[in-house]
């Protein structure tokens, strides 16, 4: 798939008089495993915010498969997942019955819904959830049930806020497997995560954003997984975790003399 | 201070934090300084009313001990169904689960939630109606401030814990599978069938009983410690009913257990069953959502409970409000009632559509579906729920009223319920969207409602009184025009339209101070 899949261009987003993202410009290249990086309260989410159609950029422009992002784009929204931080489940109803909705809106037929929903469920160990409402389910369980439903459309991008916390490490492995997988075919996975190994393990590309929303490094992080250096500001990292303390300037340590 | 009564002071203090962080992060401090406002001077008012002048009074009277139980009885069972029915003075703030995060002991727990909850302003008012009680009989030289003051306080904490006792066994009978159905037999029988059964002459010998059983009630033992009729006896008798019930709601306080997951269901029912054959009526996207709403109206107990009352309670309400025999008086009661039937079924979750998602609430922004069809699963699945209820009524209502039925009448009733309902299902979407509130769903019972949900659930009761106008219109001349009322659906109908129209442009535009609100509960 050539181009871009996703384009932002001087992204900026307030709530108000805060400044959540100030001037953000990036680019995803199609087909790539791009991890999105950042402290907490950077903007990652704000930004993901604005790229799934969920917030209105305040200033700049968002562009999915080189199309912008408009109140019309609801034929863009069927070729996009997103699993967001929070999970956006609809608690009262029945881990099929989310999955089956979720389906449906997507404009899948019937048929194919309820196969979907049925292998989703038995690969992610989910079958047995039968009448127990989402409300009820365990914080891994939940997570499980919002990657399906993330999945269940087999998106052409798919945003991925947190996706591998509170999750086994058998679940982990199954889905990176199917994240890998849809790279393979040339989709796209955005994936925002603090858990700087995944990143280094799955993805191709990756940028660093500091608080708000300030783009700190953007590159190509595959020499990494190939135990080669990345070189930036005259140094060599041989970890993204390395690189990302360095780049984001944050103390490796504090005095804490009662410990 | 003993660790138990820090935990306890530190809990108290966060609660009060937290409603004030909560008044700074939305427009609520004038609304707060307004209600601390009301606050005192209601506390003044009732204090004075309620103690030193009706005390005074009292005594004058010469039977003080018995009008004192009386009034006392009376302001008793007014805050218990406050509590119970409108929900005012139930918030536990911290949920048990949430407290289990800190070291505290069971018996710590249930302190704190219980001191936080009788800290609210109901409690805090009835708790100030008793101490006036108090203080007006002391200055009458009727009661010793060693006895009227404790009995006060142990009358309000009785008041309080029997109030949370019968608000925790309703939300569980309403949580169990049949439950709703099994609360509205239950009231039907308490309220309606001695009203229909009772006769002339059969009280005396069982009002004697009553009134005997009544003396060890707690404000006729209240009224006894206050009138200085036998103050050791009334302090022991409240002292036995606050223990009893202190008992009952540490028991109850115990969640219950779990419910056991049944059998897997497929992905087959999601798609068929009865909820995928009545979103099968809407077409496209709105067909999932409209599935979507349903569940959540079906699936919640405290919406079952109001719906199947909506439709029933209009027997009761014409009996107890009209009487047996008078036929214009139980028509007119009729449109009134059936003007709102429709949305009292569904308002609780109608006025607050979008409230009930939490978290959910940003899926609708995520998904490749309009906002403009979100907004009408959102409308469609009460408007049809309520459009049920009006025809049962008016069924309901013919088996019973002495007024003569006939083609008008009917047309009258259901003309009125269907502007009705078109109405207030309109004013309900624009409460949802401008007055939202993040609800739990689970909640069986009290009033979990927005300011603007209170004020249109007000506001829709205050209508049931409007057709009392017609009353000196006459039965003949109300039915010779009973063609208004199909007209007054023309205006309704094109509010409901234009309210449909609006709000999505508007659910789009303001969906960030939604989420803000549905989401993170602020």
């Amino acid at each position: 798939m050539p181009g871009n899949a996703i384009e932002i261009r001087n992204l900026k987003k307030n709530y108000g008089k805060a400044t959540a993202v100030e001037d953000l410009s990036l680019t995803v290249p199609a087909g790539c495993f791009f991890g999105f990086l950042g402290p907490n309260g950077a903007g990652k989410s704000t930004t993901i915010g604005c790229l799934t159609g969920l917030l209105d950029p305040t200033g700049g422009s968002v562009a999915l498969l080189g199309r912008r992002f408009d109140d019309d784009a609801l034929d863009l929204k069927r070729r996009i997942g997103v699993m967001p931080e929070n999970l956006a489940l609809f608690e009262a109803l029945y881990a099929h019955e989310f999955l089956t909705f979720q389906g449906l809106i997507y404009g899948l037929d019937p048929m194919e819904t309820r196969a979907r929903v049925t292998e989703l469920l038995g690969a992610l160990e989910l079958g047995g959830a039968g009448r127990k409402p989402l409300s009820e389910f365990s914080a891994g369980m939940r997570k499980r049930v919002a990657f399906a439903a993330a999945l269940i459309s087999n998106p052409e991008i798919l945003f991925l806020d947190e996706p591998f916390e509170s999750i086994d490490p058998a679940g982990v492995a199954l889905m990176k497997r199917w994240l890998q997988r849809l790279t393979a075919q040339g989709r796209t996975v955005f994936l925002t995560t603090h858990v700087l190994e995944n990143v280094e393990r799955l993805c191709g590309r990756a940028a660093i954003i500091d608080k708000p929303g300030r783009l700190l490094w953007e590159g190509d992080i595959t020499p990494l997984a190939a135990n080669r250096p990345i070189a930036t500001g005259g140094r060599e990292f041989y970890s993204l975790e390395d690189l990302y303390l360095h780049v984001s300037g944050k103390p490796h340590d504090a005095p804490l003399d009662w410990l | 201070m003993p660790r138990p009564f820090r935990s306890l002071a530190l809990l108290l203090g966060l609660r009060y934090r937290l409603l004030w962080a909560q008044a700074r992060l939305r427009p609520g401090k004038t609304v707060l300084y307004c209600l601390g406002f009301l606050l005192l001077v209601s506390a003044a008012a009732w204090a004075h009313l309620g103690g030193l002048g009706g005390a005074g009074a009292l005594v004058r009277s010469g039977r003080a001990e018995q009008a004192a139980g009386a009034l006392l009885g009376l302001c008793y069972a007014s805050a218990v169904l406050a509590a119970v029915l409108l929900g005012y003075g139930m918030n536990a703030v911290f949920a048990d689960a949430v407290l289990r995060r800190y070291p505290l002991r069971r018996l710590e727990r249930f302190a704190a939630r219980q001191a936080i909850s009788i800290l609210e302003p109901l409690w805090l008012l009835v708790g100030i109606l008793y101490l006036g009680f108090a203080a007006g009989f002391l200055t009458a030289g009727t009661a010793s401030p060693w006895a009227a003051f404790p009995a006060a306080a142990l009358l309000a904490a009785g008041n309080y814990l029997l109030a949370r006792v019968l608000a925790t066994v309703l939300d569980r009978v309403l949580a169990a599978k049949h439950g709703p159905q099994a609360l509205l037999a239950a009231m039907m029988f308490l309220f309606m069938i001695p009203a229909l059964l009772v006769r002339p002459g059969w009280g005396s010998a069982a009002a004697a009983g009553i009134a005997g059983g009544l003396r060890y009630a707690p404000p006729a033992a209240a009224a006894a410690v206050f009138a200085g009729g036998a103050p050791a006896a009334g302090l022991l008798v409240l002292l036995a009913w606050a223990a009893a019930l202190g008992a009952a709601v540490f028991q109850l306080d115990r969640p219950p257990g779990a419910r056991a997951a049944g059998g897997g269901e497929g992905a087959a029912e999601a798609t068929g069953g009865l909820y995928g054959m009545a979103a099968a009526l809407f077409r496209g996207s709105m067909a999932p959502l409209a599935g979507k709403f349903l569940r959540y109206y079906v699936r919640s107990p405290q919406l079952r409970f109001n719906y199947m009352a909506a439709v029933v309670f209009i027997v009761p309400f014409n009996l107890l409000l009209g009487g047996r025999a008078d036929a214009a008086r139980s028509l007119s009661l009729a449109i009134g009632y059936v003007l709102i039937a429709g949305y009292l079924s569904t308002g609780a979750m109608a006025s607050n559509a979008f409230g009930f998602d939490g978290a959910g609430f940003r899926r609708y922004f995520l998904l490749p579906v309009a906002a403009r069809s979100v907004l009408r699963a959102a409308a469609a699945v009460p408007l049809l729920l309520g459009a049920a209820v009006i025809p049962a009524s008016v069924a309901l209502w013919s088996a019973f009223t002495p007024a003569p039925v006939d083609g008008r009448t009917l047309l009258l009733l259901l003309s009125s319920g269907f502007a009705g309902l078109l109405l207030f299902q309109s004013l309900a979407l624009w409460v949802s969207l401008l007055s939202p509130r993040a609800v739990p769903f689970k909640i069986t019972f009290g009033n979990r409602m927005s300011l603007g949900a209170n004020m249109l659930m007000i506001l829709a009761v205050a209508c049931i009184n409007l057709p009392a106008v017609f009353d000196h219109v006459g039965m003949p001349a109300l039915l010779d025009r009973w063609w208004v009322a199909p007209m007054a659906m023309v205006p309704a109908g094109a509010f409901y339209a234009a309210t449909l129209h609006a709000g999505a442009a508007f659910l789009s535009g303001r969906r960030e101070r939604m989420l803000a609100v549905i989401e993170r509960g602020c």
